[in-house]
């Protein structure tokens, strides 16, 4: 099998995996209290936003 | 997840993100027709992801704009300056606001001017958030949508809505959609499974 082949392959299961873990985590927050889940989310999205340095509007700024 | 879905309202109660107060705060200074679509919408609903803006499709006209933006005290124009802001919007081009001393999450806002901008706009939905009210776009574009933008993380989008609202979706509505974007079954049946 060449190498494009075989990454196609792969490239066409993880797809399928992402959608698998899709249905598992729409049947979890189904199931699961507002305060559980959103607690949950909440925690990841302000830790990623929280995290920008400030200086990358400077940076942007100049281009 | 508890969720109360009407024909035009859904009531959500959650802890807010940074990003749901930053939505929260924008919307509350629009006093025009709009709504809110694409990737802000699975996460409103749960999706665990961030996006880099929020994009808002609104009606409205040079006055009533030039009066939303002199409310945009904590935010800036990125792309354009204010006074050339609605002239892009009329050219058909985005304009894209972020609070001051950052650049994303950044708003990005259109004029409606194609079919599915319009439908999504009479036919948009209110989400009561908290106390709190945002418009957006319905599932069942949105859903359609998703699949001819065609990206992965678009497919994931899709699906996800789809797996969450698939009991309150017109069909026939998204049926139709996915013919007028004139979606390859394939790719409907890759995506959404049979429905």
């Amino acid at each position: 099998m060449s190498v494009l082949s075989e990454s196609k392959k792969e490239k066409e299961r993880n797809f399928k995996d992402n959608l698998n873990y899709i249905d598992f985590y729409a049947d979890w927050i189904k199931k699961t209290p507002n305060k559980v889940w959103s607690k949950q989310q909440k925690q990841f999205i302000d830790s990623v936003y929280k995290s920008i340095p400030s200086n990358v509007v400077i940076k942007i700024k100049k281009i | 997840m508890k969720l109360e879905v009407s024909k035009d309202l859904i009531i959500i109660n959650k802890e807010l993100s940074v990003l749901d107060e930053l939505v929260i705060n924008f919307v509350s200074l629009i006093d025009f027709d709009y709504v809110i679509v694409s990737g802000y919408l699975p996460i409103l609903f749960g999706r665990v992801r961030t996006t880099e803006d929020i994009d808002v499709i609104i009606k409205v006209d040079e006055k009533k704009f030039s009066g939303f933006c002199e409310k945009l005290k904590d935010y800036y124009f990125l792309n354009c300056s204010e006074k050339e802001a609605f002239s892009f919007l009329k050219d058909g081009l985005s304009v894209r606001i972020a609070r001051k001393n950052s650049v994303f999450p950044n708003f990005e806002l259109k004029l409606a001017k194609t079919r599915v901008h319009k439908y999504s706009l009479r036919n948009k939905k209110k989400v009561k958030l908290n106390s709190n009210v945002v418009n957006i776009s319905p599932f069942e574009v949105q859903i359609a949508y998703k699949l001819f933008l065609g990206s992965d993380k678009d497919f994931e989008d899709a699906r996800y809505l789809f797996d969450l609202f698939k009991n309150h979706l017109k069909i026939e509505e998204l049926k139709y959609f996915i013919k007028e974007l004139n979606i390859k079954n394939k790719v409907v049946k890759k995506v959404l499974g049979e429905f």
